[in-house]
């Protein structure tokens, strides 16, 4: 024990006498493994991390699949009565939670927030283990059907909403016009399970209030409609002990299938339908669509960790050279080679230990920028945080590097050329790195750097596409803005005149505005609702859209057959009576006349098909507008629009150019009309714009940035080698040029000589990528494409560029100096 | 004994060395003249420190002096680019080195063809070939012709290096301490070769502190402290 302290004091001694050395491996190590427990940490909480509710691998996610006559199957969505079914005739589950999730105004606060609410069965706060730190939860002895309204608040909501309110159990909140009993308020522990499968946009969803289940704003006709699927009926159960996945499908899908045929017996459309329970992991069900990005960022820092690991074994490299003259006195008073390799490894552990201490503060700061900046892409990044297992790989990586580095530099050391230098005869004793092992260095170096710069411009050069995708609509000076409801309306509000319209038109009096839209801004506002075919009784859902007569031409939506709709068409209640109304109108965009009419069949077939939606009424297709690429989005979803009504207090205002718009001028303009209504929110739709596009920002960011780090990298130590190399044979370059070579000569020489190692790596690079191509073919597939290929020849030119002035570069020190120079010392 | 022009190997007027280090400056050499004729053999020696190897290498162009004339074959090259400098040395200087200097990767054909491979007029495979055998034959070193340098001992490296000198008919030999890395049986067969050189008509000019082999030399020149300290008879060529 006495000899390892000698050994890191001495280690410790040696190195403050070059403190170029230890900064460079320590820069260099601190940033790769700082990056390297970050990702690691982060593919473990994704990737392996049991879901921290108790009995978690029981925890499963129940899915309800409509197939057809022709095998073909719907999304996996829930009929509100198949769910309801499901829940109270089950056996082979122990707990069954049910959630559905909503967006409403607390009209019972001062300020009118809108918040996240979710409708839950009181199993969901059993099943998830909800910790409490003030009142109840739901009681779980209590029907599902229940009909006392409580709310249990989130820990945030409770104290940003409601002042960290001591007393709030027992008091009243009202969402829209229901009033919910507070009971309890969630601990800030609980990481809320992301249970939100169908909405790529609502990653990172948080509940704020949870509100009891039965009051779920599904409608009387939708909860007794077998035929009707809705997507925000999301099911999690806990298995019994006894009972497999496969065994609960199977039970679940005789007995649910049983009743939903019942249930439609009715209706001849869905002769031949059959349902299908699926039970899968919640684990999985939660991550699955997040692997591959975590993977792929695994891959990248691995690649990382090469090229720091090729850069550092070559400043050993160098260091050894330096180092072999003490290391042969040391040899001389009687050092043995184990002695003398203990004295290497206590210089490798100090340089690795002191590089994991500034790693984990990197990887500190890592996590805070994950968890701000990447919750919608990572789920469960909220539970990343240096943990035992960052500290045991960390442990694990340093020892191992050090472990390694000492062998390297113990390989380095030749031990005849110091019992020469103590004799005093043979030649010098430089250490000599074999040329096989600077070509394999150079090799590795440019084949990972290559994969790795041309896989993160690869995608990065995709992020960008998408972020400046023409969206096929104008959305330049445009303004998103809502109101809400500051308290009921009197008597006079509901018969004067209309306050939709009066908002509307003081807002259009101001200056700064050149047209108002009774409608939301195009990038917001679509719901997701069944349409039934009146005529096939064919169901499809597509996004829905309130608009006024003037929406398309305001935001420059073309019109590709039909009419647009006219004031009019504009509603005067503020809801159709149920049944009552059939004859209203739409307008669909292109993408969902395709699917209406017959294949091949011209898009003006639609025109006139009738559709019901659920109690709205009615519609008939009037208009085909073309479809719109939403930000962010690859394909154009279906859109349906429908008139809005006169009393729709969103508005999407169009400013003059230049022209700006504040909050207090609109509250200014509204409150001469009314005192009924609050702005509520107000949004450039630009910048709802940008946020649409978070993920593919984020992709950007990252690949951007581990490109970056890769080239600094990759230069760094094709530098290093090529230096080195250099170095080494200074007096064959000094010998050349005392016979005659000129600089010229000498940087074709270096050049070629290189060449072959770069040209190795390129095809080694070409390789690993067209096997990646081919193992990872479908992952890949809506990457891949032939524009790759100019990129692909950038990465090799960037690569080949660096390549260069690593030759060059150290060369110049050579050339540009009489041939003395370098043949200094050869004597 | 008066001269032509055609018979000056080489010439230095008035050349002078400072080094520039730091706070000192080191004056290595000190006006010197000098005039070595074709078919001389000339030997510089002097103790340690006293300028013979900076001497060598503003000979050899490997250096450019602080000040002076220095004309080879007539021509002017004491103000000559890096480029230009590599030239006149690849035609116009052979090197000898202590250290032979060959490069470990290369045969011995390719050590000695090397110079050639630089030279402007780019003589073809066959030039070179004929040429390289002739100056390995100069060294009795004909044989071995594809083996690596360290395959070889001492002498026959150093003899490898003479031959590799010889190749572009140069207007001198530079010898830097030819014998230094030798034990004295190599050293004494290596200094034959270069006896034998200048009988057949090779300019020698070398550096040694061996007094032995300084005495095989026709003129001697001392040096002490950068300055040239004997002439004998040649200071009448100026
Ligand atoms: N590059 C240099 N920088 C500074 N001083 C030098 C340099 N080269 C040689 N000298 C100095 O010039 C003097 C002559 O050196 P050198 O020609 O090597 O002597 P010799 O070969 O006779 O032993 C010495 O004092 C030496 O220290
Ligand atoms: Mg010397």
């Amino acid at each position: 024990m006495n000899s390892f302290f000698y050994s890191i004091k001495q280690a410790y001694l040696s190195l403050t006498q070059t403190p170029s050395f230890a900064f460079s491996v320590i820069t260099t190590m601190s940033i790769t493994l700082g990056a390297l427990l970050c990702i690691l940490t982060l593919a473990y909480v994704m990737l392996f991390k049991p879901l921290p509710y108790p009995d978690s691998d029981h925890l499963v996610k129940v899915e309800h699949m409509l197939t057809n006559k022709d095998g073909s199957s719907s999304e996996p969505l829930f009929s509100y009565p198949s769910l309801m079914y499901l829940v109270e005739n089950q056996t082979a589950f122990t707990d069954v939670a049910l959630s559905s999730y909503d967006k409403q105004v607390l009209t019972s606060h001062s300020s009118q927030p809108t918040m996240l609410t979710t409708y839950v069965t009181p199993s969901w706060f059993k099943v998830f283990k909800v910790p409490m730190i003030l009142g109840r939860d739901f009681l779980t002895d209590v029907n599902i059907k229940s009909d006392i309204s409580e709310a249990v608040l989130s820990f945030e909501t409770w104290q940003e909403a409601f002042n960290s309110d001591m007393n709030i159990v027992g008091k009243t909140v009202r969402f829209r016009d229901v009033s919910f009993k507070v009971i309890g308020v969630s601990a800030q522990s609980f990481i809320e399970p992301q249970l939100r499968f169908y909405e790529d946009d609502n990653v990172g969803f948080k509940s704020q209030v949870w509100l009891t289940w039965n009051f779920n704003r599904m409608s009387a006709r939708a909860r007794k409609d077998w035929g009707s699927i809705n997507e925000n009926l999301i099911v999690v159960a806990k298995l019994d002990k006894n009972s497999s996945k496969e065994q609960a499908e199977q039970q679940l899908t005789t007995s649910v299938n049983n009743k939903w045929q019942e249930g439609v017996a009715s209706d001849a459309f869905f002769d031949g339908w059959r349902v299908d329970i699926r039970v899968t992991q919640l684990q999985s069900a939660i991550l699955s669509t997040h692997q591959q990005s975590v993977l792929l960022l695994l891959a990248g820092v691995f690649g990382l960790v090469l090229i720091a690991c090729s850069n550092i074994a070559n400043l050993f490299i160098a260091r050894m050279a330096q180092l072999q003259k003490s290391l042969a006195i040391s040899a001389a008073v009687g050092a043995k080679k184990a002695q003398l390799f203990k004295l290497l490894l206590a210089e490798s552990s100090l340089l690795m230990f002191a590089s994991l201490v500034i790693a984990l503060a990197f990887a500190s700061v890592g996590f805070a920028v994950l968890q701000q900046n990447m919750a919608q892409v990572f789920l469960r990044v909220d539970e990343v945080a240096l943990s035992t297992f960052t500290l045991s790989s960390a442990l694990f990586f340093a020892s191992m590097f050090a472990l390694f580095f000492a062998l390297l530099g113990n390989q380095m050391i030749n031990y005849r050329a110091i019992s020469q230098h103590l004799h005093g005869s043979g030649k010098g004793v430089e250490v000599q790195v074999s040329k096989k092992v600077r070509y394999s260095l150079i090799v590795s170096q440019v084949a990972i750097a290559s994969v790795l710069v041309f896989g993160n411009l690869s995608l990065f050069s995709q992020a960008l596409n998408v972020i400046n995708k023409p969206i096929g609509i104008n959305t330049e000076n445009f303004v998103d803005i809502d109101f809400s409801t500051v308290r009921r309306p009197t008597q006079e509000e509901r018969d004067g005149p209309v306050l939709g319209t009066a908002i509307k038109n003081s807002l259009l009096a101001l200056p700064q505005v050149e047209a108002v839209s009774n409608s939301q801004s195009p990038l917001s506002g679509f719901y997701d609702m069944a349409l039934t075919n009146v005529v096939t009784n064919e169901h499809m859902i597509p996004g829905v859209k309130w608009i006024d007569e003037q929406y398309f031409q305001l935001i420059d939506q073309p019109l590709l057959a039909g009419d647009y709709f006219t004031i009019h068409d504009i509603r005067e209640g503020f809801t159709a009576p149920e049944g009552k109304v059939d004859n209203m109108v739409m307008i669909i965009n292109d993408v969902l006349a395709k699917k209406l009419v017959s294949q091949g069949a011209s898009l003006d077939d639609a025109l006139g098909m009738k559709f019901k939606m659920d109690e709205s009424g009615v519609f008939t297709v009037i208009g085909i507008v073309k479809g719109m690429q939403m930000p962010g989005a690859s394909t154009i979803p279906v859109r349906a629009y429908v008139p809005s009504s006169v009393h729709s207090i969103s508005m999407t205002v169009k400013l003059k150019p230049h022209q700006t718009l504040s909050r207090e001028q609109v509250v200014t303009a509204v409150s001469e009309v009314t005192s009924l209504f609050a702005l509520f929110s107000m949004k450039d739709v630009a910048e709802i714009h940008q946020q649409l596009l978070f993920s593919e920002r984020a992709t950007a960011i990252t690949t951007g940035t581990l490109a970056l780090l890769t080239i600094l990298l990759a230069a760094l130590g094709l530098f290093g080698i090529l230096s080195y190399s250099t170095q080494m044979r200074r007096f064959e370059i000094g010998t050349r040029l005392a016979l005659g070579a000129k600089r010229r000569d000498i940087v074709k020489l270096i050049v070629l000589d290189n060449l072959i190692a770069v040209v190795l790596g390129i095809i080694i690079s070409i390789v690993i990528l067209i096997g990646l191509m081919i193992g990872f073919n479908e992952q890949l597939q809506n990457i891949v494409n032939v524009s790759l290929l100019p990129l692909f020849l950038l990465t090799l030119l960037l690569i080949s560029c660096i390549a260069f002035n690593a030759c060059y570069l150290p060369l110049r020190a050579y050339i540009n100096k009489p041939a003395l120079y370098s043949l200094r010392g050869s004597e | 004994m008066n001269q032509s022009i055609k018979d000056i190997a080489i010439k230095m007027t008035n050349v002078s060395k400072v080094f520039q280090t730091e706070a000192l400056e080191t004056h290595a050499l000190t006006d010197i003249n000098l005039t070595i004729n074709k078919g001389d053999y000339v030997s510089i020696s002097g103790p340690s420190g006293c300028g013979k190897s900076t001497l060598l290498s503003l000979l050899g162009l490997l250096d450019m002096p602080t000040s002076g004339q220095y004309f080879i074959e007539g021509e002017d090259v004491s103000r000559l680019s890096l480029d230009q400098a590599s030239e006149t040395r690849n035609s116009k200087i052979g090197f000898i080195f202590q250290s032979f200097n060959l490069i470990d990767e290369l045969s011995v054909f390719d050590n000695v063809a090397l110079p050639l491979r630089y030279h402007r007029d780019k003589p073809d495979a066959e030039t070179i070939k004929k040429r390289v055998n002739e100056c390995l034959a100069q060294v009795s070193m004909t044989h071995r012709t594809s083996h690596k340098p360290n395959q070889l001992s001492g002498g026959q490296q150093q003899r490898i290096a003479i031959a590799r000198a010889l190749v572009t008919n140069p207007a001198i030999l530079l010898v830097d301490e030819p014998t230094g890395n030798l034990d004295s049986k190599s050293g004494d067969q290596v200094m034959d070769v270069l006896a034998k050189l200048n009988e057949n008509g090779t300019t020698i000019c070398m550096v040694t502190h061996d007094p032995r082999y300084a005495d095989m030399a026709k003129i001697q020149l001392k040096l002490l402290d950068g300055a040239i300290l004997t002439v004998p008879s040649l200071q009448i060529a100026n």
